[in-house]
């Protein structure tokens, strides 16, 4: 399988200033030493609590941000090193779909517009007609059907299900080779999310994208996705195919994360056993110690001393954790 | 000995007009709630679920407007009913009888105001002794599962789970009976998610509350709620104890809404519903799923259906049954 995307340590720090005359300064490493492979058709899944550092993750792929330290290397070419031109070409063969539906969408320009701004900008030769087909061909690829009836419809007349699927759309009539898809069924009623679901999984089927697929819930990325990869603070935990991860999760945040799923059998008890007590904020700030040693219940001295490694335990499932030395 | 009903909303409708229509948010539901009991009511966004919530506590406000019906509490001083309390009375009933954890809890805090002072608020506005206030404050905090430290922080210094807990103290701060919690925790993540509803549970164990769960989410109150509500387009389409709702659906539309979760069995496919809920603001003739429903047939579209108990406590509202 080849690779379509590498981060190689990949370090991004965001510094905030505050107190009198802003003296004080803080840093937060929302991207710790990030060093993942998406493959060529497949759909890597990206999970972690808010603030772990996934959509950071996500925009630095897509060069949307400057990095620190590290590189990223897009069919074997560091995007940071890209001039002008290829720069161009790579906005053409990525592209991102976002989380919110009604706000991603400019609210006075009409889908036939919004759709059909990729193609404009990178397939100026097209003719108007040509243009016509083509973002009615997407319109149907996403299930909006028929879609000459969407083309001058306003995102206002449009439900959440809908606005995200002219999103989708949006994303893949440009034909890219790579799409971020960050948390984008979080806004949606849980009845439409399967079916917006479905045609992120046929994206990869039929026309062989490769997607990374950012969200809080795993049960939904491990419905879409081949592998999952766990962060925690800007650090990737664990690693593995999505069914592996499920089944033996391995580093103590994965197991928390999957044990607060909420199962819909009534059978389940729900354990009423407090877990990690306290709530408490705690940011990256580089040091040299495991990210999760303040909130884990098998914290050791060793912890507290290095940074664990990132091994892989099993075959292709990776773990960053003392607990597997 | 019959048991009487804590809360008992009796054919409530309620309307929004909005742009010259009339939006038709709730229609003729009918809803008990028991003392230590805890109720789901799950529903699409437009279900009419939060609109329904709010009328327990009279909340409705313009352009909404309550068309009929009654809300029956069941206080000390025997049943009133909340729509027709004097200010006066509704200002004692709040809060201290019924109160809510709201959707955007995120943001239901004031910005320039230190924790303590909103709940000091609260406790004092609705005749809590002044000389006690200091001793609940930590309580409650503490109830809410909190340090008492954190009374002097300012909301922007909290995390989301953390403000959403001061929710919690301040929806337990003048000892309610009944508490409502309309999506308090959508927007938190999974493990957040867990330590709250955990501790809401262990509240309702400890104080005897009543609880009122509102979400969308199904499979979060399957195994929290003792009896789901499932609503759609403004009514009341199925009520089950949990276990028969999760074993045997009847309602098409609830069977389409568990079909549509995704679990972690890796190879079950998940569906979603077709089409749209119908618009509220149109004449809806025979049953509002009828047009997205796989079992329609001609009776669905010219009657609507009622509320019917087809045995054991099991109500839905279908043709079928």
């Amino acid at each position: 399988m080849n690779s379509i995307i590498e981060t190689n340590q990949v370090t991004k720090e965001f510094v905030t200033k505050r107190g009198f005359l802003k003296r004080t300064t803080s840093t937060t490493r929302a991207l710790d030493q990030v060093n993942v492979t998406i493959n060529e058709n497949e759909i890597f899944g990206l999970i972690g609590e808010s603030g772990s550092g996934k959509t950071t993750l996500g925009l630095a792929i897509l060069r949307l941000i400057d990095l620190n330290q590290g590189k990223i290397n897009f069919f074997g070419e560091n995007i940071y090193d890209l001039k002008k031109r290829q720069l161009f070409n790579f906005r053409e063969k990525t592209q991102m779909i976002f989380q919110d539906p009604y706000s991603s969408l400019n609210p006075v320009v009409t889908i036939y517009k919004s759709v059909s701004t990729p193609l404009k900008v990178f397939h100026k030769e097209m003719s108007e007609e040509q243009v016509v087909d083509k973002v009615i061909q997407t319109l149907e690829t996403v299930g909006l059907t028929p879609a000459d009836q969407f083309l001058n419809k306003f995102p206002s007349q449009m439900s959440g299900g809908q606005r995200q699927r002219v999103g989708i759309a949006r994303a893949v009539i440009s034909d890219p080779d790579f799409i971020v898809a960050d948390e984008p069924v979080s806004m949606l009623d849980v009845s439409l999310r399967a079916d917006i679901l479905n045609i992120l999984i046929n994206l990869k089927l039929k026309l062989n994208k490769s997607m990374m697929f950012i969200s809080h819930d795993i049960t939904v990325t491990q419905y879409v996705s081949d592998r999952i990869a766990v962060m925690h603070l800007g650090q990737i935990v664990e690693m593995g195919e999505s069914g592996e991860i499920i089944k033996n999760p391995l580093h103590p945040y994965t197991k928390t994360l999957i044990d607060s799923i909420p199962v819909p059998d009534p059978n389940k008890k729900w354990n009423t056993d407090e877990i990690g007590g306290q709530i408490s904020e705690y940011t990256n700030e580089g040091k040299n110690e495991c990210s999760y040693a303040n909130k884990c219940p098998f914290v050791k001295d060793v912890c507290r001393e290095r940074r664990p490694d990132f091994k892989e335990v099993e075959k292709n499932h990776f773990v960053a954790c003392v607990l597997y030395d | 000995m019959m048991s009487f009903p804590l809360l008992e909303v009796k054919d409530i409708s309620v309307e929004y007009g909005v742009d010259g229509k009339t939006i038709k948010a709730v229609n003729h539901v009918n809803l008990e709630i028991n003392k230590g009991d805890v109720v789901a009511i799950v529903g699409e966004s437009g279900s009419g679920k939060s609109t329904l919530a709010m009328t327990f506590l009279n909340l409705i406000e313009k352009p909404g407007r309550i068309r009929n019906g009654k809300v029956n509490y069941r206080g000390a001083k025997g049943v009133v009913d909340v729509l027709r309390m004097r200010p006066v009375d509704l200002m004692r009933y709040r809060w201290k009888e019924v109160s809510m954890i709201f959707q955007s809890a995120m943001n239901s805090l004031n910005p320039v105001m230190r924790i303590e002072g909103q709940l000091r608020d609260v406790m004092i506005e609705h005749g809590t002794d002044e000389s006690l206030v200091d001793a609940k404050i930590d309580e409650k905090l503490k109830l809410a599962g909190l340090t008492t430290s954190i009374k002097k922080s300012y909301p922007h210094e909290l995390s989301g789970g953390m403000k959403q807990r001061v929710n919690i103290a301040l929806a337990l701060a003048c000892d309610p009976k009944l508490l409502i919690a309309d999506e308090a925790t959508t927007a938190l993540d999974v493990v957040v998610q867990r330590q709250i509803l955990t501790r809401l549970l262990k509240l309702k164990q400890d104080l005897s509350l009543s609880l009122v769960f509102i979400t969308h989410d199904i499979s979060l109150v399957a195994n929290i709620a003792e009896i789901i509500n499932v609503m759609y387009a403004g009514k009341i389409v199925e009520r089950a104890f949990a276990k028969q709702l999760f074993e045997n659906p009847l309602h098409p539309y609830t069977e389409a809404l568990l079909q549509s979760i995704p679990t972690l069995e890796k190879g079950t496919a998940i569906k979603g519903i077709k089409g749209t809920p119908p618009d509220l603001s149109k004449e809806i003739k025979g049953c509002p799923f009828a047009d997205r429903c796989p079992k329609m047939f001609d009776r669905c579209l010219a009657e609507p259906p009622e509320l019917k108990n087809v045995g054991d406590n099991h109500y839905v509202s279908c043709h079928l049954y």
